[in-house]
């Protein structure tokens, strides 16, 4: 074990001085989440508010008057509001992507009612936001309006709603944190716990063949074992790097108490003890799997370019699960004990629902065990590696 | 010191590209001399080498260094030697100083006769200048000195030296030279391997010559030109190893 600390010191000493690796595992990992959380919050804001909603009325010749009225009140509910001379000009604005939602107001006579003509490109993405916002603005409106009649007829206006659903939430656990953070969180400290060692794999073995200072240190009376232990070590503790600096990314960003973040951190920062014990527990595992992963992909691969071919097909195959993390929360698979028999997907799992508040201790200590065992194995095959001349000795 | 004893080495040997690199040598360097080895490219010599200092296992035969076996005991072995080849890089982000703290720490070196013993080369092959200065921003000659203190970081008795000079030029091969008849005055023994003929008759004291994994030739450097009738090692070397000369077309 002496040895294998003296390597992990000097790898990790190596890793840090260089300014390009120490900045792309350490550095950046908070600067991204950071800026997701700020991104996020802004984009947040900017679809919840109608001054940022741009409405636009068809003015021809015959229209309404109440559409004029109309247009005060669309204004007055912070919309903006512009006008456009015909239903054609607004079709070809609409197609042109310059309009997101028009408006043509068509009153056949005094006593009739005023019907609005809406018009929107369902496939433009823009739009569905001001439509959702215009057809929420109409619903409560037409309820106001309803409302009133019921009342001028003596009639109480209650009964304008006669299914009214009372909502009370019944959570399965005290989560703290908004549901897009609890979201994008997991997969984050679980994909920085791949890419954080990612830097480092070039270097560590292939590299090491590659710059021919491999066979000077297995010369030494370093065992073959000792020597995969501080690199794995090393490995290991820039993965687990990577993935606590994104966790210090969101307590940093969270403790600002930015006006543009302040939605997302209403309920607080959303990590727990509990979440972070948990966290960090399936982490664990997980990096070790992972670092003996790419140590494996460094010692088979005979110079830095070959070992970032393998990695590209690794990166798949990692990424996959991961990315299918962001979505299970949304269907009852989330819920099978399944789950935690799929590497990957089953850390990032467990870790939305501890963030969630709930503690699945069945599926925590089956995501351990599973990808403690993964670890384990890929572990002992890179250490076999490590024994074979034909593997590490050749270039 | 050095006993090498029906050496075989086959690579792939459950293939069909099998390759037999080396084929049956025998050979023992002593205490305190220059052993040559010396062969051209593909001859076996870096097999052998990489051999005697453990980093591959023979196929068949034995090999003792300084009385313990490469393979039964290899930690052993490694501990007991210094190597050095002409192509042996250094850790581009650390300086020549942490570089020589990590292998002496792998060598079993602490405090403070490691610092005493880092202090001691860095003045022995005037590194001082450039001691805290990352060592990819070394010249090809001062890496060499680097790798040179490196390789004796420990105090070896024996050192596997693998085209030391190659790459360098005439007054820093001039340093590696002096520093290998250095070391065996002072009593260690030296596996040399070389292509350059003038190095072999300045240096070695016996050399083996290798050619296609086997020995052709063998003894003094004197008695190996007197084997070929010839006043040159260089002449000496062609004519035991059967060169013909190819056509050149310029």
């Amino acid at each position: 074990m002496k040895h294998a600390k003296i390597i992990f010191l000097k790898e990790l000493t190596d890793f840090l001085r260089d300014k390009r690796s120490r900045n792309s595992t350490l550095i950046m990992p908070m600067f991204i989440i950071i800026f997701l959380i700020v991104l996020l919050g802004y984009v947040q804001q900017l679809l919840g508010k109608p001054t940022n909603q741009q409405i636009d009325i068809v003015h021809s010749a015959n229209m309404p008057v109440a559409a004029q009225q109309f247009k005060k009140i669309l204004e007055s509910a912070k919309f903006k509001v512009e006008m456009v001379p015909s239903v054609a000009a607004a079709k070809q604005g609409i197609n042109d992507q310059k309009i997101k939602v028009a408006l043509n107001f068509i009153q056949k006579d005094s006593g009739s009612p005023l019907i609005v003509d809406e018009y929107y490109d369902p496939n433009n993405q823009a739009a569905s936001i001001p439509k959702e916002l215009l057809d929420s603005f109409f619903r409560q409106a037409n309820m106001q309006a309803v409302k009133v009649i019921l009342k001028s007829h003596g009639i109480p206006s209650e009964l304008a709603e006669p299914f009214k659903p009372v909502v009370t939430e019944v959570t399965h656990g005290k989560a703290s944190g908004n549901q897009y953070l609890i979201g994008l969180l997991p997969y984050l400290i679980v994909v920085w716990a791949f890419y954080g060692g990612m830097g480092a794999v070039g270097d560590l073995v292939a590299g090491e063949k590659e710059k021919n200072t491999l066979e000077t240190l297995l010369l030494t009376p370093a065992t073959r074992t000792s020597v995969a232990a501080g690199k794995l070590l090393a490995l290991g503790t820039l993965c687990l790097g990577s993935s606590l600096s994104s966790l210090l990314g969101v307590v940093i960003i969270g403790s600002l108490h930015l006006g543009v973040t302040k939605a997302l951190f209403a309920q607080g920062i959303g990590i727990t003890l509990g979440s972070f014990l948990v966290t960090l527990a399936v982490l664990l595992p997980t990096v070790l799997m992972f670092a003996s992963l790419l140590l494996s992909i460094s010692a088979i691969s005979r110079n830095v370019r070959e070992a970032y071919s393998h990695l590209a097909i690794i990166n798949i195959l990692v990424l996959t699960p991961a990315i299918l993390s962001q979505f299970i929360g949304y269907t009852d698979f989330a819920r099978s004990s399944l789950v935690s028999l799929v590497p990957v997907l089953n850390a990032a799992n467990t870790m939305r629902e501890a963030l969630s508040g709930t503690y699945d201790y069945t599926a925590i200590f089956g995501t351990m065990a599973v990808n403690g065992f993964i670890g384990v194995c890929i572990l002992i095959w890179t250490i076999k590696l490590f024994n074979r001349e034909d593997v590490l000795l050749r270039v | 010191m050095v006993i090498v004893n029906e050496l075989v080495k086959e690579f792939n040997p459950k293939k069909k590209e099998k390759v037999i690199a080396v084929k049956g040598i025998s050979f023992e360097a002593k205490e305190g001399e220059i052993f040559g080895l010396i062969g051209d490219n593909g001859a076996g010599k870096t097999t052998t080498l990489r051999v005697l200092s453990t980093l591959i296992s023979p196929t068949s035969g034995t090999v003792t260094v300084g009385g313990k076996d490469v393979v039964a005991d290899s930690t052993a072995v490694r501990a007991s030697l210094g190597f050095l080849s002409g192509t042996t890089g250094l850790y581009a982000r650390l300086n020549p100083r942490d570089l020589l703290r990590y292998f002496g720490g792998l060598y079993g070196l602490v405090e403070p006769d490691l610092t005493k013993r880092i202090n001691y080369l860095i003045d022995r092959f005037q590194i001082g200048d450039f001691a805290d200065r990352q060592c990819d921003r070394l010249s090809t000659g001062q890496k060499q000195r680097v790798g040179l203190a490196r390789a004796i970081i420990h105090s070896p008795k024996i050192l596997f030296l693998d085209e030391p000079t190659a790459g360098l030029d005439v007054q820093a091969s001039q340093g590696v030279l002096e520093f290998i008849e250095g070391a065996r005055n002072q009593g260690h023994t030296i596996i040399f391997c070389t292509h350059i003929m003038t190095e072999v008759e300045r240096l070695c004291d016996r050399v083996v010559i290798l050619h296609e994994g086997r020995i052709v030739g063998s003894g003094t450097v004197d008695e190996i030109k007197a084997q070929a009738g010839e006043e040159s090692m260089e002449k000496a070397f062609l004519k035991i190893v059967d060169y013909k000369p190819e056509a050149v077309i310029f």
